[in-house]
């Protein structure tokens, strides 16, 4: 089974500014990762593992996790490359792979349990106060981005997921909500949870 | 329930919800993210605000039984008698 997750954080809000640089904020973070975060001065290292966490938080709640988000718990090994940071996120004897990207406005980031998949996941932006609602809009943009009929639907525990019409393809996504933006990231042509065939989809994008 | 400590949560959420008019009406039942529509990075904010606010230590374990305002005052309680 893969799954994906995603969070996204507005770098120009003030209440976040606030949050990340207050006295306390190192709680949520181990050792290693505060020392990764003050070795990238000129960058937001703690918005980008919170993402991070989050987004591995995501990815867990889709196999049955049934607990609140603790981000101490969620230890990332971090690594940047070309100005993208690449982690491996540890949470007791579960293991996921994210990707983070930064630019003057947003930290958005995208996890899964598999590392092969984060190169795949397509993302978009969509705001609260247009004239569409939420699941229209979502669903519009991911017909077009999988060119097939689909329903976009929430689970019992509020897990968002999309099938196609005819009920015989599960396309992977996850939605995240900053204010009045939504993030919604899906991982195209995913076919129930078999690898093979998701690997044959995978790649007819590459 | 204790009516003192509910009172304090409900001061430090109305900093961070977008659901302010649901907060007239909190109920012990209602869930921080869902509910009252707490933004997940506010709870950096609301985990330190609690913290100064009981003069207490809310470790990570306690943190992952954080879904609802009755869990919240549960730590609350359990923490200000442990201390």
């Amino acid at each position: 089974m893969i799954v994906i997750g995603n969070d996204i954080v507005k770098l120009s809000d003030a209440q976040n500014k606030r949050s990340f640089t207050r006295k306390g904020i190192e709680k949520f973070f181990s050792v290693e990762e505060m020392d990764f975060a003050t070795s990238f001065p000129d960058s937001n290292p703690l918005e980008c593992l919170w993402a991070m966490k989050e987004s591995a938080y995501k990815c867990l709640l889709k196999f049955g996790h049934n607990k609140a988000f603790s981000p101490a718990k969620y230890k990332c090994t971090i690594v940047q490359k070309n100005s993208v940071f690449y982690a491996e996120i540890n949470y007791q004897d579960k293991r996921f792979y994210a990707k983070c990207t930064e630019d003057d406005e947003f930290v958005r980031c995208v996890a899964s349990n598999n590392k092969e998949i984060l190169n795949f996941i397509k993302s978009f932006h969509i705001a609260l106060n247009r004239k569409e609602n939420r699941s229209e809009y979502i669903t519009k943009k991911v017909k077009q981005l999988v060119k097939q009929d689909i329903v976009f639907t929430k689970s019992e525990n509020n897990i968002p997921f999309i099938i196609t019409k005819d009920g015989k393809k599960q396309i992977e996504v996850s939605l995240s909500t900053e204010g009045s933006l939504n993030y919604v990231s899906i991982l195209p042509e995913w076919i129930s949870n078999q690898h093979s065939t998701a690997n044959k989809s995978l790649f007819a994008y590459a | 329930m204790n009516q003192d400590i509910l009172s304090k949560i409900t001061e430090i959420l109305k900093k961070y919800s977008f659901e302010k008019k649901t907060l007239a009406n909190i109920k012990p039942e209602m869930k921080l993210i869902e509910d009252i529509k707490i933004n997940s990075a506010r709870i950096v904010d609301i985990v330190l605000d609690v913290e100064e606010a009981f003069d207490i230590e809310i470790d990570d374990d306690s943190l992952e039984n954080l879904i609802t305002i009755k869990n919240l005052i549960e730590i609350i309680e359990n923490k200000t008698e442990a201390e």
